[in-house]
């Protein structure tokens, strides 16, 4: 017993050395790399990490008077308040759905835009069609907002036209069962060119050679598309389709915080606006750290999901 | 030894003292030069003890000091104060254009001055006068040469939101302004829990004017304190805006009642008929078939184009009032069985087209637009808009002619929101000051009320300065556009609220203004001329609407009872309520939701924390 114990310590006495010495010749060669990583990584740490410091307030009564030290602590309080919020389910309902649609269609406009891009052969026109495509996405939501407000209003553009029809424009931001459908298409409205700019880099990464032979064989556009283009970028689509599940609790604060009323609480209330009201408005801090906490959970799991789906299916690995 | 050198410093010192001695000379043109200040300047280099900031001081302080004798300092009036620092005298005493200053109080102006830190919410209706600054403009200046209280703003925000967060961080950060304005709702409960406030009772028995300031707020009862007195002691200043200063009035077309033949509408019914008529005959400026009934925004109890007096009319009471019920205790109008019709009454407004389209989604100010647009014919704004919507409407279109008209009468009789002008909010002191810093800000407020609430001292009800807020142009009164003294003023009184104690303030200003007219036209001064000369009627109509606003007010104002910081249960449930409300109203009055929607919400408040806020409300009624 003894005799093992000690052949072992001195065993390990000299692994430790000898990882000790390589760890010294490592560090010898590669410190100029850990220098150049310090800075971003006290970055992280002060603006990341340090601040998750304050994830307690989710389980005190916050009152910024006291302080962290000082308020009461609560513990599960907020969760149990939350999870008894009628309006909870409908929060994580909403979001879901939203941020589901959103991903949905914004990536077959995407994928269907970046097809027809692909497809233009003058290079001007192409350049052209690009900027005007990727233009909206430079605009912020308060402006998109503001602009789609005033379409809609009853004396904007759509408006008038509708009321011509005898219709109320106010229904595409007033209306429960039409305001997702706002959100989805002026969403991808916005992001759809932005979108197409990995789909185009996927496309020219296809061998131009098996196109032509194709077209030689008699393969028409359509056909080209279907049977070369598409199974070539299809890696592509299910590397961006996992890693959108990392996002699928972002159904768009921005977005609607500008666009919503409420008349469409119903289905346009998300869990970050929710949080915005209880949280900033009333100044509920501990409740709204509460729902974030968990959203962030849930988003965290999701990442970790997405990423090991990414590095099944589409073979992408970050490490 | 050290021989003795003459240093750089030496010189330099030397030759300030020479030059300082010099300019005293020269300007002494009394017989009695500085008696302390011996020629001392040229002889000795050497005198170390005389510090090196002295000699600057020398020629402005000294002479004024040592010049008045010491046996009887006959203290300075704070016109002379005025003059001594150099500071402009309000209006044109030489024209007969006079402002009274009240007597300064005891012991200001401080020497040497205190400097008191505070933060300020500036939005784009503060501005500057050429060079100041918030920190350096007429009234910081003013308050040091009267009362010798040096203001500094630690930091300043944009808007409410803004300001609640810079607040909350400044608590949590324990860096708090010497005194801070508007702290209400969580704000206030939080800091009092935290004991972040200063109890300011000694300085407001010992300093704040009894005829000005205590005997208006006895008048007024326990409204005037809901929110600063705690357990019988003072944490802070009330904010008090103006009588009816959120009344509505009923605005309407004169010259479309006219064109149609209609009359004024005395009911409900016949508001209606006429808002229907307006519409019908698309009397508005707008593309055709934009005539509105009335003006409307997102919110039912607003500021602007307010639903107030039809819901207060139709159910006797408002969302989020708290009013007596049959029983006798409190009960929020909110769960009124009344405000269903009233609900009913307005979706068919909406489904006729005579409210906005698409109401829901433009903020309260934004109905300001469809009054100056002219859109509509019928709005419920209070007196002020007679220079505003309705004064650009008329600009818009030469023929507009608004009229104030008492709001017209439904089931419940003519009933709208009274606007309580005790605001829920207070002036704090941070904790810890010291008793010198309550003293001089009670002081302070005290005389700024005494001055700016005398329609005999300050004439017009507002403080002119020459060359900053107007110019006499061709012997005539110009006011220089947007720049305002009050807005200049931290505390509780004017600042860019225009607080102050009397609620009937700006009314008696009102009436003086009103009895100019009896003054001749070649006495008048130029001001008078200026407020007298109202081509665009908007002064005329302003004053008639607040007359009748007034006269009003106490009969068809419904009272908010609950007047004290928010209870537990509404920080707990408040906004999950609210929003839960706001479904409801929208959906039934855009018609997305049936009438019986109202009934489920009723089920559902009480449930959701309704029946919980109502016991507290009721507890706080009892122990008062």
């Amino acid at each position: 017993m003894t005799t093992l114990a000690k052949t072992s310590a001195v065993r390990s006495l000299a692994t430790q050395t000898s990882i000790r010495r390589k760890a010294m010749s490592y560090l010898a060669r590669s410190w100029p790399l850990y220098v150049m990583v310090l800075p971003g990584l006290v970055l992280l740490l002060i603006f990341n990490y340090y601040p998750m410091y304050g994830i307690r307030i989710a389980f005190q009564d916050y009152n910024p008077a006291l302080g962290f030290d000082q308020s009461p602590w609560v513990g599960l309080k907020h969760f149990e308040y939350m999870l008894k919020l009628p309006t909870f389910r409908l929060l994580f309902r909403n979001t879901l759905m939203l941020a589901i649609g959103k991903i949905l269609f914004l990536q077959v406009t995407a994928i269907v835009l970046a097809f027809m891009l692909n497809e233009i052969r003058m290079r001007v026109f192409k350049r052209v069609f690009n900027q005007i495509l990727y233009l909206p996405h430079f605009l912020s939501w308060v402006i998109v907002a503001g602009i789609l407000l005033d379409l809609l209003s009853a004396n904007g553009l759509v408006g008038r036209f509708l009321g011509g029809l005898g219709l109320n424009s106010f229904m595409f931001l007033g209306n429960a069962a039409f305001f997702p459908w706002t959100v989805i298409f002026s969403h991808v409205w916005k992001e759809a060119g932005w979108s197409t700019i990995i789909y185009l880099a996927a496309l020219t990464a296809i061998d131009p050679q098996i196109s032509e032979a194709a077209a030689v064989d008699g393969a028409n556009r359509l056909q080209r598309i279907w049977y070369i283009n598409l199974p070539g970028i299809a890696p592509t689509i299910a590397l961006i389709a996992c890693l959108s599940l990392g996002g699928i609790l972002d159904a768009g604060f921005e977005q609607i915080f500008n666009l919503y009323n409420p008349t469409v609480y119903a289905t346009g209330d998300i869990l970050d606006t929710y949080v915005y009201r209880a949280g900033l408005i009333s100044a509920r801090f501990s409740l709204a750290t509460a729902i974030g906490l968990i959203k962030s959970t849930l988003g965290f799991v999701l990442i970790t999901l997405a990423y090991w789906l990414a590095a099944k299916y589409a073979n992408y690995r970050v490490f | 030894m050290k021989e003795p050198r003459i240093t750089r410093r030496d010189f330099i010192r030397a030759s300030v003292l020479a030059a300082a001695g010099a300019t005293l000379t020269a300007c002494a043109g009394q017989p009695t030069p500085a008696p302390t200040q011996p020629p001392a300047a040229t002889a000795k280099p050497a005198a170390t003890a005389v510090p090196t900031a002295v000699p600057t001081a020398v020629p402005t302080a000294r002479p004024t000091a040592t010049a008045v004798p010491t046996a009887k300092p006959a203290p300075l009036t704070a016109e002379q104060l005025m003059v001594k620092a150099g500071l402009p005298l309000p209006g044109l005493p030489d024209q007969g254009w006079k402002y009274t200053f009240p007597d300064l109080p005891p012991g200001m102006p401080m020497d040497p001055p205190l400097r008191i830190t505070t933060n300020r919410i500036v939005g784009s209706d503060v501005v500057f006068a050429q060079g100041d600054d918030i920190d350096n403009n007429p009234f910081t200046r003013m308050a040091k040469a009267l009362f010798g209280i040096e203001w500094k703003h630690k930091w300043t925000a944009g808007n409410w939101d803004d300001y609640t967060t810079k607040w909350n961080l400044a608590v949590a950060a324990k860096d708090l302004p010497d005194t801070a304005i508007y702290i209400g709702g969580d704000l206030l409960v939080n800091g009092l829990k935290a004991g972040l406030f200063a109890d300011i009772t000694d300085a407001y028995e010992n300093y704040a004017s009894k005829k000005w300031v205590k005997d208006v707020f006895a008048r007024y009862g326990d409204l005037p304190w809901a929110y600063a007195r705690v357990k019988g002691r003072l944490m802070g200043w009330p904010y008090v805006e103006q009588a009816a200063q959120n009344d509505k009035v009923m605005w309407i077309r004169k010259d479309w009642l006219d064109k149609l033949g209609l009359a004024v509408p005395k009911t409900l019914g016949e508001l209606y008929e006429v808002a229907t008529a307006f519409r019908k005959n698309d009397l508005g400026k707008g593309a055709k078939g934009t005539t509105l009934g009335i003006a409307f925004q997102q919110e039912l109890v607003s500021w602007y184009g307010s639903a107030d007096p039809i819901i207060g009319s139709i159910a006797g009471t408002l969302p989020n009032f708290w009013t007596k019920n049959d029983k006798g205790q409190l009960e929020n109008g909110i769960i009124n069985p009344r405000m269903k019709d009233a609900l009913i009454f307005l979706a068919k407004w909406y489904k006729e087209g005579l409210l906005p389209a698409d109401f829901a989604t433009r903020p309260t100010g934004e109905a300001q637009k469809l009054v100056a647009g002219n859109l509509c014919g019928i709005h419920f704004t209070p007196h002020w808009d007679a220079g505003w919507g309705c004064g650009e409407s008329k600009q818009n279109d030469p023929s507009a002619e608004w009229e104030a008209h008492e709001i017209p009468a439904g089931p419940a009789g003519k009933k709208k929101m009274w606007s309580n002008p005790f605001g829920a909010s207070i002036f704090p002191l941070r904790a810890g000051l010291g008793q010198a810093y309550a003293d001089a800000y009670v002081k302070q407020c005290s005389w700024l009320v005494e001055f700016f609430e005398d329609p005999e001292k300050l004439p017009g009800g507002s403080y002119q300065i020459k060359g900053v807020t107007f110019d006499i142009v061709d012997g005539a009164f110009k006011p220089i556009p947007n720049v305002h003294f009050p807005k200049w003023v931290p505390g509780p009184i004017l600042g860019s609220g225009n607080g102050g104690v009397d609620p009937e303030r700006a009314y008696r200003h009102m009436l003086k203004t009103r009895s100019w007219k009896e003054v001749p036209e070649d006495k008048r001064n130029p001001y008078q001329k200026f407020v007298l000369n109202d081509p665009a009627g908007n002064q005329e109509r302003y004053q008639k609407a607040f007359l009748l606003n007034v006269s009003v007010s106490e009969q068809q104002g419904i009272k908010n009872l609950f007047n004290a910081p928010p209870t537990q249960g509404m920080v707990d449930f408040g906004a999950e309520l609210n929003s839960m409300w706001a479904q409801t109203w929208t959906g039934i009055v855009t018609g997305q939701k049936p009438a019986s929607a109202f009934d489920e919400f009723v089920v559902n408040w009480k449930k959701m924390g309704g029946d919980q806020i109502t016991k507290e409300v009721n507890d706080w009624w009892q122990s008062r």
